[in-house]
């Protein structure tokens, strides 16, 4: 089974996201916050990070993405916001996040680009 | 050095070194003053103490559309807008309040900016600064004047003000939106998860639960909503003089509320208040200034303190009451404390905490005219004081609510 990482600092989304996704077969990880993203992402190798991109602990998305990088975490990234602005969709994409999602989303889109970041052949780092 | 009369001197009407100041690099020659004058973008008027046009440089065909010829023997004040006569500087005291006769009055000095009306009707901006001059014996002689059009520096400083405004508009947007698709999200979710259960065996106690977490969040939005509108709503409806003990006992039953209501943390709570025996009458919006003891409160609470100390502090001298909630909570740290009024700013997003209580309670404290501010230590608690105006206890002879419900009694 795929192996997928949620990060979110509320726990209502982190238990959402996980029952959404164990029903699809994946195998689920969560954290709240993104220092419990990096070490969990450390121990469990997951195959597919979701985060939402403001955490409490970190400055942003990028800082984030930036983090898993640094601690080897090299699994596309997914992430979701509740005010996505053109701006954020345009750095995040350039910066190497795999999908960005609108909170609220559809259920079955977030299912779909989950599918699809682990079925692609993994990244190779720049 | 003494003024050297010039041929451009005779017959003229200006002054002849009375008060005339020389200094090094400027001629005495009054032909290069009037070179000046005559090309300063700057209208350069002299006028009587009284204020009417004894002088007026060129440039007023270009600020004001009249010839010079036009406005002498008028006065000032008849060209400024009617609302604005306020602002024109007043008739000069007859003699100096200053007993040396070198100093120059401050009230002779005046800078100003009011609107004129040109020739054609059409008003200006103008920015105006007077000097009055006045003789040995102090008597003022008369008032040199200097005015320059500042409206389209005018409309940049609206412009400026109302896209600031617009700016923290679409900041607070922004935030409300933020805010509010996180529930939507979830609502989104549980709805979808619920109908997958539904379709299965077995599944009801899942329905229940995703049910459960659609109606926590749609609260949820409904209470930031509700913040959201009282962020707007800062300025107090109405204002009435009560007592600022029933407001704080009023809060305190709220906040033992949501302590209760509460899944996590502390369950006991032991909310205090410290004050006058004979509490202070204060002058506010009750609603408001209740909303903004809760909101102080419900901090509190989130901050797992077990006391909550209100104390309530009448400074006579300037007819205001300090009110102070202090805690024993987990305190803050200092950039919590630098981002503690920003609104939508919250160290606990999860709660259903909206961010905007610090925010909407110094908009209101605002709106009573007072201060409000805040110190904290990490695992020591938060302290947050305002103060409000104080009141005169309404009349005797006024019944008030309560005394109306005891006659019914």
């Amino acid at each position: 089974m795929p192996k997928v990482l949620i990060v979110d600092d509320e726990p209502a989304y982190c238990t959402l996201l996980s029952r959404l996704l164990s029903r699809q077969a994946f195998d689920v990880h969560v954290a709240s916050d993104a220092h419990g993203a990096i070490s969990v992402a450390s121990i469990h190798r997951p195959d597919v990070v979701i985060a939402d991109w403001m955490l409490r602990d970190f400055h942003d998305g990028l800082d984030l993405l930036y983090a898993l990088r640094q601690a080897g975490i090299s699994c596309p990234v997914i992430m979701m916001s509740g005010y996505p602005s053109e701006q954020l969709r345009g750095d995040a994409s350039d910066s190497g996040v795999f999908h960005f999602l609108a909170k609220p989303f559809e259920p079955e889109e977030l299912i779909a680009v989950v599918k699809r970041a682990t079925s692609e052949p993994p990244m190779t780092e720049s | 050095m003494p003024v050297q009369p010039s041929p451009e001197n005779s017959g003229s009407s200006s002054p002849q070194g009375d008060g005339a100041l020389s200094s090094p690099g400027v001629s005495n020659d009054l032909h290069e003053y009037r070179l000046l004058v005559d090309h300063a973008d700057e209208v350069l008027c002299r006028l009587t103490p009284q204020g009417v046009f004894v002088f007026v440089s060129p440039a007023c065909l270009n600020v004001l559309g009249y010839e010079p010829a036009q406005l002498i023997g008028r006065t000032k004040r008849e060209l400024v807008h009617p609302d604005d006569h306020h602002l024109i500087q007043p008739v000069p005291e007859a003699s100096p309040s200053s007993s040396q006769a070198s100093a120059i009055p401050v009230s002779d000095r005046h800078l100003s900016e009011y609107r004129i009306r040109r020739k054609e009707g059409r008003y200006i901006w103008a920015q105006v600064r007077s000097l009055i001059i006045r003789d040995e014996q102090g008597q003022p002689r008369e008032k040199i004047t200097s005015l320059r059009d500042i409206t389209e520096h005018k409309q940049a400083q609206d412009n400026l003000r109302l896209s600031e405004r617009l700016g923290s508009l679409g900041t607070l947007a922004a935030g409300i939106a933020h805010e509010i698709n996180n529930p939507l999200g979830a609502i989104l979710m549980a709805a979808h998860a619920a109908r997958e259960f539904n379709q299965e065996q077995g599944q009801q106690a899942m329905v229940e639960e995703m049910i459960d977490q659609i109606m926590h969040d749609t609260r949820r939005g409904s209470q930031i909503v509700r913040g959201v509108l009282q962020f707007a709503r800062q300025q107090p409806a109405e204002m009435k003089t009560v007592r600022l003990r029933e407001l704080v006992l009023s809060a305190r039953i709220h906040a033992l509320r949501y302590l209760g209501d509460r899944v996590t943390g502390k369950k006991e709570v032991v909310i205090k208040v410290r004050g006058p025996d004979d509490s202070p009458w204060v002058h506010v919006g009750p609603v408001s200034i209740e909303q903004t003891l809760i909101n102080l409160m419900y901090n509190a609470v989130d901050a797992g303190a077990t006391r909550i100390q209100v104390q309530v502090r009448p400074m006579a001298d300037v007819q205001r009451v300090m009110v102070q909630v202090i805690d024993d909570g987990s305190g803050m740290t200092s950039d919590q404390i630098a981002h503690a009024f920003d609104p939508f700013y919250t160290s606990r997003a999860n709660t259903g905490n909206t961010g905007l209580g610090l925010s909407t309670a110094q908009g209101i404290v605002v709106a009573h005219g007072g201060k409000i501010t805040l110190t904290s230590d990490v695992n020591r608690g938060t302290t947050v004081s305002f103060d409000l105006p104080m009141a005169s206890p309404p009349d005797e002879n006024e019944s008030t609510d309560e005394m109306k419900e005891k006659d019914h009694a």
